[in-house]
């Protein structure tokens, strides 16, 4: 069964078609990579699927739900949370804090609860604290940063703390953006051990990375992009060898010669 | 522990002792002004400070309570505390069209959309002669009373006091909950918040009506203490003076607008060295400039950590003190 089905998705700038009448199905439970060269459009992808660019045309289709027009917000409450490929956390707010603010819908609480302190909000706190604490824990992240500023953690545990922000909305679909850009060796394992433990969580994975060897070693299924359009798909060592691919990414022989 | 509360204890007698040891009635009324100031400074700093929304427009919001309140109570007869409820009802209602440009702009071009609110308001207001009596302004408004007693400056100081009291104890609910962190979460980063589900349309709604009820009780407040309004206390410089306060208290602290609003008040009357009148408030704004500059977190900060060295850290929490 398909979690993420797109149906002729395009996404124009202007003159530059970014995304060209891309039909992109993903099956759920699965671990998806999103492949090409620079500028063959994943990230606008990822930017049209969670709501942050309006289509130009096409269809979005979530669980069985037309999402295409939905609101950012909305769509992450549908079930789909991101990553983005500059580490985008909040300036001033702690490690714990960033993940609770991904938990809000879950309080179930208003403002006069917040105002008057009630039972009912003290009770939404403790149990998200607590679920907070353990999407940390899944990252990689302990006690020691609970309470220090997001933007201040090292490099990999900032993408870490993202990624549990975006665990936070008990996602069905997770969009990675490009993870693993300027890791370190030690960094680069542990996201892998991540994406393989979100992954036996039953969460579906749509991975965009540079880096060939996180794709071969996670991913089920491979999409390959080229100038906005769908180049081909498949198991990822089928990809690798075709000479389509290569071609996108290296340019033709001939033409190196 | 129980240095802090004498600490507190000080600076609630200090705060009760202040209208008695302060015999000229003037300064009280001064303060009280200055007091006004300061709830308008507390609505800005949790709109601008902890929402990240920009206002230049405040006045309007001080203007439209002001008036509000007196033309309800003169002109329909309303007793006065339904005259107060009018004016906040009536700025959360007006805060609703400034906030819906917030939807798309922020910064820079939010703040010119608040400015011309502001002059909106303010041209409304002159111009619309049957109503508000154009520049000539509003007479006899009456002042509050109690069982017969109208209220004097140190009437109104005390019901001041207990009314900064309620809202602070009300922002810092709001601030400290999950509330405030979506507020903060969409000052720091709007397309990260969005795509953490947070609803950023309807917490700009809310931070403006906030901080628009904020204004409005304050102007309702300003309309009965002094019995008299014109279009002049509602003019954009008065906005500008609004966010000056917040800033030199502190826009990101809780106490930003209770500290900032007296020292912008006061600080000018410093500065009346017999002979130089002409130049204290040249001087005056020279040291607000310096301490926006230095001090770009503002004082209330810094008054906090004076307060924790005198009288001992609290082991738990953070942001501001009490009253």
């Amino acid at each position: 069964m398909n979690i993420l089905e797109t149906k002729g998705l395009t996404k124009s700038f202007g003159g530059v078609t970014a995304n060209s009448n891309l039909d992109i199905c993903i099956k759920k439970g699965s671990v998806t990579g999103l492949i090409g060269p620079n500028g063959s459009g994943k990230t606008t992808f990822i930017n049209v699927v969670s709501g942050v660019y309006p289509a130009t045309s096409g269809k979005v289709i979530f669980d069985g739900k037309d999402i295409t027009s939905l609101d950012k917000y909305k769509i992450a409450r549908a079930g789909i949370a991101r990553t983005f490929q500059t580490i985008r956390l909040f300036e001033r707010l702690s490690v714990l804090e960033t993940v609770l603010v991904a938990r809000h819908a879950s309080y179930g609480a208003s403002i006069w609860d917040a105002v008057l302190s009630t039972s009912r909000l003290r009770a939404a706190n403790a149990r998200e604290e607590a679920r907070a604490k353990e999407l940390l824990e899944i990252v990689g992240l302990g006690k020691q940063h609970y309470d220090v500023l997001g933007n201040s953690l090292p490099y990999g545990y900032r993408r870490s703390l993202e990624i549990a922000r975006a665990l936070a909305l008990e996602p069905s679909l997770l969009l990675l953006d490009e993870p693993a850009a300027g890791m370190n060796r030690e960094e680069f394992n542990f996201l892998q051990e991540i994406i393989q433990n979100v992954k036996q969580q039953g969460i579906t994975i749509l991975l965009v990375e540079h880096t060939m060897e996180l794709v071969e070693a996670v991913v089920d299924h491979c999409v390959v992009l080229n100038y906005g359009q769908k180049l081909t798909e498949g198991p990822f060592c089928d990809c690798e060898s075709d000479p389509r691919v290569i071609e996108a990414y290296l340019g033709k022989e001939e033409a190196e010669c | 522990m129980q240095r802090r509360k004498i600490g507190f204890l000080i600076i609630a007698l200090l705060i009760v002792l202040y209208p008695l040891v302060v015999s000229d009635s003037y300064k009280v009324y001064i303060m009280n002004r200055s007091l006004i100031h300061a709830i308008i400074a507390m609505g800005l700093v949790t709109q601008v400070g902890f929402a990240g929304q920009i206002s230049l427009g405040h006045a309007a919001f001080y203007g439209i309570g002001a008036y509000t309140s007196s033309l309800t109570v003169l002109k329909l007869g309303f007793p006065i505390g339904l005259g107060f409820l009018a004016a906040i009802l009536l700025c959360v209602l007006c805060s609703v069209f400034l906030s819906v440009p917030s939807f798309k702009l922020s910064g820079f071009f939010l703040s010119l959309t608040t400015i011309a609110f502001g002059h909106i308001v303010w041209v409304i207001i002159v111009n619309w002669q049957s109503l508000t009596n154009g520049a000539l302004g509003v007479f006899g408004i009456p002042s509050l009373s109690l069982f017969g007693t109208r209220f004097n400056n140190t009437h109104y100081f005390y019901l001041l006091v207990v009314t900064i009291g309620l809202l602070y104890f009300f922002i810092r609910r709001i601030t400290n909950s999950f509330i405030g962190r979506a507020f903060m979460a969409m000052r720091d980063d709007e397309l990260a918040a969005e795509c953490s589900g947070i609803n950023t349309r309807y917490f700009k709604l809310l931070a403006f009506g906030i901080s628009a009820g904020f204004a409005g009780l304050a102007g309702a407040f300003y309309a009965h203490l002094s019995g008299f309004i014109s279009p002049e206390s509602f003019r954009f410089a008065e906005s500008t003076k609004f966010v000056g306060m917040a800033v030199t208290g502190g826009l990101r602290h809780l106490l930003g607008g209770i500290v900032g609003a007296p020292i912008v008040t006061f600080l000018p009357e410093m500065f009346r060295f017999p002979g130089w009148e002409t130049y204290y408030m040249m001087a005056a704004t020279f040291v607000i400039l310096m301490i926006v500059v230095f001090m770009p977190d503002g004082l209330a900060p810094l008054l906090e950590k004076g307060f924790n060295k005198i009288f001992g850290e609290r082991s738990t929490g953070k942001g501001g003190s009490s009253e």
